[in-house]
């Protein structure tokens, strides 16, 4: 077995990627059409990539996106400003740690998309309760990695600037802040991805018909119609996509420096 | 000489008593503030007159709890009547859907880490993978596999195997030069390559994975069962919430809490088995 591999450049491997996803569509599309698999409700590439085209000109469709967008943007800052905050004191402060992690790891296994309907009979449809559901998924990463970022702080930096008579503040600014800041990025990234799939499906279980998801709701009540699903499932996945890639590219420009840092 | 260290154990113990037991009470009350006081809240939610409908009280659920999914008879091992026809039929959806994704993440994992190629032509369809909301997939699933428990445990395995997938690509293709290079230079037979190299290099990063996609089948298995269901602890939450039955919705959701606990702590024991060697080990070297 060969575990040895020239490495490829960056060039071919985007054409191989380009070439894998046309390729894997292509078997697909020739397997449906010599009914080599055979069935209802099979996707059809083309027959996608037909309704996919058709959706992305559709200024509905573009309505129903933005609002997604929206819920999902509300429930990661609800999540961040909550995980950052509790996850930051909880790392920092051994007494917050003791009072919050019992609740924290009896709460945390709970699926957010099973407390969702119970959010919407106490304040009403509409974007709020989906939202809420957003954050409850996204605050767990942000909130454990706040805590680990701010308990691994290097407290020989911290000692050092308290030797030399740096304020509390000064130290919180200038020291815990700013080595934890990476780390508490990085669950913001993953929960921003997290956060797009729970949007997205919370729309569709207990959604009031808005968002990509009450799109796809209601196109999977027609079975004629389950190309659009299919397209509608696959922009959100691109969405997804292209989100993961917008904070990839954030957290590379702004905690660049942290390579050196990581522990 | 023993004497004295006796003595001065004796004393010892005499004087760290007071204060060992009393932080110990200390500790208790300070890690139980918080959650008496959401208690508290919850039931003052119960009690408001407007939303007390929807929120059941902290006792009556417990009742419930205990009532539907414990039992006194042996025979039935102590599970309840709701336990077994509908908490024990999600588990084992959840159980085959899971293993499901395990087995074809980890295997296709490996596949696509050796080669390079392979891995670049697929990535972006795995990304995509990750990415998908596969709730969206659920009516299509039910279309394509017929009803019965296939279409949902396919739905847990398609939702949960791209956390492992994507993990295992990375790390078959972290295991480091040094590594590879005494493997191609010793002529190692491929299944050792296999067994002991790659998948004890690849062990951690797969545990994280798996971790990931262990939560997340909790949560496909209460989404594979909002439809189409005729049990299932996803079914009860529809059901309780068509027939007004609050309580019995909160009785899911903490017994959702506690299958989630439990889960945990059961994959944290194997990830402190399989990966006891890991730590230090790799810390050093990778």
């Amino acid at each position: 077995m060969k575990l040895i591999h020239e490495p490829l450049s960056r060039r071919s491997e985007v054409i191989l990627g380009i070439v894998g996803v046309l390729g894997t569509a292509l078997v697909l599309e020739l397997c449906i059409r010599t009914h080599l698999i055979s069935g209802s409700g099979l996707p059809l590439p083309s027959a996608v990539a037909d309704q996919a085209r058709g959706l992305l000109g559709d200024n509905e469709f573009w309505t129903q996106i933005t609002f997604t967008l929206r819920e999902w943007m509300l429930g990661l800052v609800i999540a961040s400003v909550l995980g950052v905050v509790l996850g930051g004191l909880m790392g920092a402060v051994p007494l917050v740690f003791q009072m919050f992690i019992l609740p924290v790891e009896l709460l945390r296994p709970l699926p957010s998309i099973a407390i969702g309907p119970l959010l919407v009979l106490i304040i009403g449809a509409g974007m709020l309760p989906l939202s809420l559901t957003v954050a409850v998924a996204c605050t767990w990463p942000i909130l454990f990695n706040s805590m680990y970022a701010a308990k691994a702080v290097d407290p020989i930096a911290i000692q050092t600037a308290r030797t030399l008579h740096v304020s509390r503040w000064g130290i919180l600014a200038q020291i815990r802040l700013p080595a934890a800041l990476p780390f508490m990025f990085t669950g913001i990234r993953v929960s921003a991805s997290i956060g797009l799939i729970v949007a997205v499906s919370a729309e569709l279980l207990f959604g009031n018909g808005s968002g990509i998801g009450g799109f796809i709701l209601l196109a999977s009540t027609s079975s004629s119609n389950l190309d659009a699903v299919y397209a509608a499932t696959l922009i959100a996945g691109v969405l997804g996509v292209l989100v993961s890639g917008v904070f990839a590219a954030i957290d590379k420009l702004a905690f660049g420096w942290k390579a050196g840092l990581a522990q | 000489m023993s004497v004295l260290t006796h003595n001065d154990a004796g004393r010892r113990t005499r004087v760290r008593l007071a204060p060992r037991v009393l932080p110990l009470f200390g500790q208790l009350v300070i890690r139980l503030i918080v959650p008496a006081l959401l208690v508290l809240l919850w039931w003052l939610g119960s009690q408001s007159e407007t939303k007390g409908l929807f929120i059941a009280p902290p006792l009556d659920v417990l009742d419930r709890t205990v009532s539907d999914f414990l039992s006194p008879h042996p025979g039935d091992f102590f599970l309840g009547e709701v336990a077994r026809n509908d908490l024990i039929p999600s588990l084992w959806r959840a159980t085959l859907g899971f293993w499901l994704a395990v087995v074809i993440g980890v295997g296709l994992g490996i596949v696509l880490g050796l080669r390079p190629v392979l891995a670049a032509l697929f990535q972006p369809l795995v990304h995509l993978g990750r990415s998908l909301p596969t709730p969206a997939l659920i009516g299509v699933f039910f279309l394509l596999f017929g009803t019965g428990d296939w279409p949902k445990v396919l739905l847990i395995a398609f939702g949960v195997v791209w956390p492992i997938l994507f993990n295992t690509i990375d790390g078959v293709q972290g295991i480091g030069m040094a590594r590879a290079h005494v493997a191609s230079v010793f002529k190692i037979p491929s299944r050792d390559v296999l067994f002991r190299i790659v998948l004890p290099g690849a062990a951690p990063k797969i545990f994280a994975g798996v971790r990931i996609a262990l939560s997340l089948s909790l949560i496909m298995m209460v989404i594979s069962e909002l439809q189409k269901a005729k049990n299932g602890l996803g079914y009860l939450l529809v059901y309780d919430q068509r027939n007004f039955d609050y309580p019995g919705f909160w009785t899911v959701l903490v017994v959702l809490a506690v299958v989630g606990i439990v889960l945990n702590v059961i994959m944290i024991q194997i990830e402190r088995r399989v990966l006891a060697w890991h730590r230090g080990v790799t810390a050093q070297h990778d």
